[in-house]
């Protein structure tokens, strides 16, 4: 019992940096980023690239990657998505990010072909013994490099003038753009700091599990049930999320059987919209009914 | 029943008819094609009867090609009957029973989100049940299922599915344009428009969308048999598949989403461009469609139908002198 | 007076610690134009939401036809025969005119009779012939104004809640809107209003009910209530002659 959500939590560490790039994209735009779960699956298939091509340990990829994250996370918003919200509705932006998810999942499957890939660095195999627990190292290394983004990702917002901007942003664009914020160019950092998070999430699973180009949607649902659980544009909320998410899926895993993990992931996505649609900790969930 | 809708259900039968006797001339490749298109413009139709009259746009829709599919195959395999009638109506049969029953089992839960919330819930679902149909041994998704070989031998398979797909989605199109002109039809566009006026005024949009979400799920059931029996052997990975949800989607948006033709000229357009003009090119159809949808969302957001009506005005407009639209 | 159509005991509405609407008792006589003015967050909006069933009582009762509609869904409401003319019109703008008012004939009270003529007489009544087969997203206000009256009569209720349906209007078309309204009532309607346009208020309603800070401060026939002080106080102040 005790091993079991002792590997929930260090499962959820991750889940939390795979949602909150989503919280807080969605928490900001409103838009919810059907592309989401290819920036994570990207992340693991760039950090298997990096490992096998240079031999460059994850932890350390984890640097060139979510830069690479935020490039392309920050283009495809000033280029894709903005243009896609102004032509259209909240809903062609919704049909972009699918379409767009689909182009690189096709091109993945095409380089990489859909065979289970993972990254497994030399301390992928240590673990250590405490009483009846037994901790991987990749795991807790994941877990602890997970507390250390979520952390530093809340520090951003809170304490830098570019934070302090995407959070009046995401409570009024127009208060905002009165007080002389650049709406456009926040937009484009919050897509750059959400794609970030998602890519370097995708190292973080690489190193603890195997993965396929076509799990993107499981992500990127995942992400958005993360989001239910602990509300919207928080890193608090993403944590808290994330950890029940992956407690959940364990408990399911180890005593219901891991055929379950899934349909008890998406009650629990069920219940809580239609009981709680703002989360535990509460935030504002503006479309959802 | 009006003059226009006389000529309509005149102009559709002869239609109908046309295709069904090009079906005895038709190469097999042709029939193939013809197929492919029919199949498609059907689970289009079932996507459209939510997505278009209501706008609540399911991303998940393949959950219902899957059920039905694995509903005909189970049910074929349990009960081996004789005679292409009977092994058609009870694997079309089970299907649309299954689809309708998920629906129904769903509906409520679902409906009550709206927007992106059911668009992405929809998604969660086709997940859950794509992995239980692999999951659980007694669907043997992951295997795959073998469905019995129903067309008659005195006529060929290409032509035997062309026929019952042209069947099918004369059906699908039928109960759609009935349900446009119903009440029903009158409450779901109310709904897309402005979901609480619609309910102020009195519209139990509640019902309403269980109703179009039996209705949607039930043909994209019946589509999901036929898709099935045509290829003969499924799995999991073949009928579960975001790409048939996202085809059908982008159908309809290739189309127009203003009108039932919008998904039927999606589905022959885009069944053309990637099936037979870029065939060859297999391995890049999910990125292709991809790219279409991008370029549709931003160049053409009212379809290939409305390109055509505002190219139509324009000329009009022109003739007479004057800008018609106020715009 | 004819028997009350719809009557309101005590209702009252908080949101946290604000009372937007305060234990306010009124009764509406059938057939006839009933006013509800006031100052800006009066409660008038908030009580036109309670009595469609939009936002839920905190307390007390409603009853249309002696039955009791609180705790009803919108729409069960609708049927039963109130119909709602929202302030800013909401029009299904994909729609034509013809359209969007049939969606109230069909969805009216009793369910679809008559569809054919309820919507014709819908947009008869409204004035809005000639732009019948014209999407709503090209009417003007007023003619929005105007359709949102016709999608509301098209339901064939008896008692229809008119939310600031002059605003934003010009004189002529005030007075067109207004003689519609009366018209209404000739055949049998009952209409509630809400409305700032105090000259109008006078000269179209039978009664007035005068709303302050949630509550109901006057009830009575509109010179009686121009003249009571505190009405004057509260909601005419300096303008009141």
């Amino acid at each position: 019992m005790l091993q079991t959500i002792v590997n929930g939590l260090l499962y959820g560490g991750t889940l939390s940096v795979a949602a909150v790039g989503f919280s807080l994209i969605f928490g900001v735009m409103n838009v919810i980023n059907l592309a989401h779960g290819v920036f994570v699956v990207g992340g693991a298939y760039a950090a298997l690239a990096l490992w096998t091509g240079l031999r460059l340990d994850p932890i350390l990829a984890l640097v060139p990657i979510m830069a690479g994250g935020f490039v392309v996370g920050a283009a495809y918003q000033r280029f894709v998505i903005g243009p896609a919200v102004r032509r259209g509705s909240p809903v062609a932006a919704l049909l972009v990010t699918f379409g767009l998810s689909l182009v690189v999942v096709n091109g993945l499957t095409i380089v990489y072909s859909s065979a289970v890939r993972n990254v497994s660095p030399a301390y992928a195999f240590f673990s250590v013994r405490i009483g009846d627990v037994t901790i991987d190292a990749v795991r807790a290394i994941a877990f602890v490099t997970a507390l250390v983004l979520i952390a530093a990702l809340a520090l951003f917002l809170r304490t830098t003038v570019w934070g302090r901007m995407i959070r009046a942003t995401a409570q009024s664009e127009l208060a905002a753009r009165l007080c002389g914020v650049d709406a456009r160019r926040v937009y484009a950092l919050t897509f750059g700091v959400g794609s970030a998070f998602a890519a370097g999430s995708g190292v973080l699973i690489g190193m603890i599990m195997p993965f396929t180009p076509a799990e993107e949607v499981q992500w990127t649902v995942y992400a958005f049930v993360v989001v239910v659980l602990g509300g919207v544009g928080s890193p608090a909320g993403a944590m808290l999320g994330g950890l029940l998410l992956g407690l959940a899926a364990t408990l399911t895993q180890t005593y219901v059987g891991p055929v379950y993990t899934n349909v008890v992931m998406f009650m629990i996505l069920l219940a809580m919209l239609l009981v709680r649609p703002n989360g535990i900790l509460g935030s504002a969930f503006r479309a959802s009914r | 029943m009006s003059a226009r809708a006389l000529m309509s259900v005149a102009l559709g039968a002869a239609a109908v008819g046309g295709l069904a006797w090009l079906g005895t001339v038709l190469s097999p490749f042709h029939l193939r094609v013809g197929l492919s298109i029919f199949l498609s413009a059907g689970m289009a139709i079932g996507w459209y009867i939510l997505g278009g009259f209501a706008r609540y746009y399911s991303f998940g829709h393949t959950v219902f090609v899957g059920v039905g599919a694995f509903a005909a195959a189970l049910t074929l395999q349990t009960w081996r009957f004789d005679g292409w009638v009977l092994q058609v109506a009870t694997g079309v049969g089970a299907a649309m029973a299954a689809s309708a029953v998920l629906a129904a089992v769903i509906a409520l839960p679902i409906l009550r989100l709206r927007g992106h919330y059911f668009t992405i819930a929809m998604l969660a679902v086709a997940l859950v049940c794509a992995e239980a149909a692999s999951a659980f041994p007694v669907f043997r998704g992951s295997i795959g299922l073998t469905l019995p070989d129903v067309a008659p031998p005195s006529v060929r398979p290409e032509r035997f599915f062309y026929w019952m797909s042209l069947g099918a989605v004369t059906l699908a199109v039928a109960v759609a344009a009935l349900i446009a002109r119903a009440r029903l039809g009158y409450g779901l566009f109310a709904i897309r428009e402005d979901e609480d006026a619609a309910q102020m005024l009195g519209v139990p949009t509640t019902r309403c969308k269980v109703l179009a979400f039996l209705a949607s799920g039930t043909i994209t059931g019946l589509m999901g048999a036929l898709y099935a029996l045509n290829l003969g052997y499924i799995t999991t990975d073949s009928v579960f598949r975001g790409a048939l949800s996202l085809d059908m989607i982008v159908n309809s948006l290739v189309g127009g989403m203003g009108s039932l033709f919008g998904p039927l000229v999606g589905a022959v357009v885009m069944t053309l461009l990637t099936k037979v003009m870029l065939g060859d090119f297999l391995e890049y159809h999910l990125a292709i469609t991809g790219l279409i949808v991008v370029a549709i969302v931003f160049l053409a957001p009212d379809g290939l139908l409305g390109l055509a009506e505002k190219a139509w005005r324009r000329v009009r407009g022109g003739n007479a002198g004057g800008g018609a639209d106020p715009r | 007076m004819s028997a009350p159509i719809l009557v309101a005991e005590g209702i009252t509405r908080r949101f946290g610690q604000l009372a937007a609407v305060a234990d306010v008792s009124f009764a509406v006589a059938e057939r006839t134009v009933t006013s509800l003015i006031g100052p800006n967050g009066a409660g008038k909006s908030t009580i036109f939401n309670l009595l469609t069933g939009y936002v839920p009582l905190t307390g007390g009762r409603i009853a249309f036809r002696g039955t009791r509609i609180d705790g009803l869904a919108t729409h069960r409401i609708a049927r039963l025969g109130v119909a709602r003319a929202f302030q800013i019109a909401r029009p299904f703008r994909g729609l034509s005119v013809r359209d969007n008012v049939k969606v109230g004939a069909l969805y009216g009270r009793d369910g679809p009779r008559d569809v054919a003529a309820a919507t014709e007489r819908g947009l008869r009544l409204a004035g809005l012939e000639a732009v019948a087969e014209r999407p709503a997203a090209e009417l003007t206000i007023g003619q929005l104004r105007r359709m949102e009256v016709a999608r509301a009569i098209a339901a064939r209720p008896d008692l229809l809640l008119a939310d600031e349906p002059l605003a934003g209007l010009n004189p002529t078309e005030s007075d067109e809107v207004l003689a519609s309204l009366r018209g209404l009532v000739g055949e049998g309607m009952t209409v509630l209003l809400v409305e700032h346009d105090m000259p109008a208020v006078m000269k179209v309603s039978d009664r007035v009910l005068v709303l302050d800070a949630g509550r109901l401060i006057a009830d009575g026939r509109p010179e009686d209530v121009t003249r009571d002080p505190r009405v004057i106080e509260a909601y005419l102040g300096a303008e009141a002659p």
